[in-house]
């Protein structure tokens, strides 16, 4: 088959347009495989998401669509974290209500959505400002109610001029959504290092904030200490940063419900036996008072290290019936400890 | 079309998309950054900077293709002119699967399908008229 001048002509044209689509297409985002029975799971978690690099290859911005689902009822299934969910929904109460009263006209406080979050890792801090995004879009304050998450890695560069061009391409990706900001307190070294790019980064953060008031809400958080330091360091972040939501560390009861839960969403069972054994050295664990312990991540990693020991047990056996393929022994659980 | 299309897209579309990388690669990342600052006081519906750009992307192909196909036979021109629209809509389907990466979106399936529809519509009144002009002539 011979192919004339005028078809030749239109395959390239079509190839030429394959090609714009290509280059349109978003690289260093994946979708989030977000499944609406992972609650607290999905605090710090990054398993289900893909880390981007962009500009270094030690960046890391993970971007989050939002999700389907009422957020409201999501916050309220989350495990524990009673104030922090009073917080929200009072926060959203007041939109709420000031939005009327401007709809009637009445005077109405200029109101920041920017947020601290304060508490220790594996706190939920991650999956509140996922959900306090998407009640920000069900408010009508942002349009996309998507998430950024990133830390000082993905917002400062090795090289001197390249920090600002680094963050405003993530602010630029948070636009019409939420830019969590994970220890921030790190963009401010402690001491104040020369040559630290953080302070540009903050600086150029904050011109941002100013520039796209309308269409960019940013979280920071942190351990609470640090964040006062960082905080106070900059009167800039001082008057945008004025409602702080303190996440305290889990109980060993709602550490137990945590693993619970991974447990019949994962379809294993849990003897009673292990789970008294689980509860003391949750309760021994908490006692330490270990600052790095990692909460509902602990709880996350714990159940992952028993199922390996669970599998390990029964390899080189045949014929497993439903009860041991399903079950999370005693052993397995003082193997993981 | 085009020029507008990819404005949208320089001046307001998340610098994560593979243009940027490449323009980055080729040391543009400062000039784009100048020429996002003038736009940045701007704030555009969303339907403009996500779903519009398609649309255009669409219709330039459509009317080119249209352009270069006119001698052709009615059934190969629509099947050239719907190429572009076909894959446009292939590829929010396999976002929708997860086969692509992106956000899958029905606004952006209906700009890619809008235009092409539109040609088809003014293609078949065309047509119509055509034909009444005939027997008019006869």
């Amino acid at each position: 088959m011979q192919l004339t001048g005028k078809q030749l002509t239109t395959i390239i044209v079509a190839i030429a347009f394959i090609v714009m689509a290509i280059m349109t297409m978003v690289v260093g985002t994946d979708d989030d495989q977000s499944d609406d029975s992972e609650k607290v799971e999905k605090t710090e978690s990054t398993d289900s998401l893909e880390k981007s690099s962009q500009n270094s290859r030690d960046t890391t911005v993970v971007i989050n669509k939002p999700i389907e689902g009422d957020p409201y009822q999501e916050l309220d299934e989350l495990i524990g974290l009673g104030a922090v969910k009073d917080e929200v929904k009072s926060l959203a109460n007041f939109v709420r209500l000031q939005q009327q009263r401007q709809a009637k006209g009445l005077k109405t406080p200029k109101l920041s959505y920017h947020l601290v979050f304060t508490g220790s890792p594996g706190t939920g801090k991650t999956t509140v400002a996922r959900i306090v995004a998407r009640i920000y879009k069900d408010l009508g304050i942002l349009k996309r109610g998507h998430t950024v998450e990133t830390d000082r890695s993905g917002l400062v560069a090795e090289y001197m001029g390249q920090t600002a061009i680094k963050t405003n391409a993530v602010v630029d990706s948070a636009l019409n959504g939420v830019l969590f900001i994970d220890e921030a307190y790190s963009l401010v070294p402690e001491g104040g290092a020369h040559h630290d790019y953080g302070q540009e980064a903050i600086s150029t953060l904050l011109k941002r904030m100013e520039d796209d008031r309308d269409r960019l809400v940013v979280i920071i958080a942190g351990y609470p200490k640090e964040m006062k330091r960082f905080i106070d360091s900059n009167p800039g972040l001082q008057s945008r940063f004025t409602r702080y939501i303190d996440f305290p560390d889990y109980t060993a009861d709602e550490l137990v419900s945590i693993f619970h839960m991974y447990v019949k969403k994962n379809e294993y069972i849990i003897g009673s036996e292990a789970d008294r054994v689980l509860r003391e050295h949750l309760e021994e664990v908490i006692q330490r008072g270990d600052r790095n312990f990692g909460n509902a991540r602990y709880a996350r990693n714990l159940f992952e290290k028993c199922i390996q020991q669970q599998a390990n047990r029964l390899s080189g056996k045949k014929q497993l019936t439903k009860q041991e393929l399903t079950e999370i022994t005693r052993a397995d659980l003082e193997k993981s400890f | 079309m085009l020029v507008v299309g990819g404005g949208l897209y320089l001046s307001f579309r998340p610098q994560t998309l593979l243009l940027f990388h490449i323009a980055g690669s080729a040391g543009l990342t400062e000039t784009i950054g100048q020429w996002r600052e003038l736009w940045s006081g701007i704030s555009l519906p969303e339907w403009v900077v996500y779903s519009l750009p398609g649309a255009l992307w669409v219709a330039a192909y459509v009317l080119l293709t249209d352009l270069l196909q006119a001698d052709s036979s009615r059934e190969k021109r629509l099947l050239w002119t719907g190429l572009i629209p076909v894959i446009g809509v292939g590829s929010e389907v396999l976002q929708a699967t997860g086969w692509l990466p992106g956000t899958a979106d029905a606004a952006d399936a209906a700009a890619y399908v809008l235009p092409y529809l539109l040609y088809l519509i003014s293609k078949h009144q065309q047509r119509i008229q055509r034909t009444i002009d005939n027997a008019v002539d006869r």
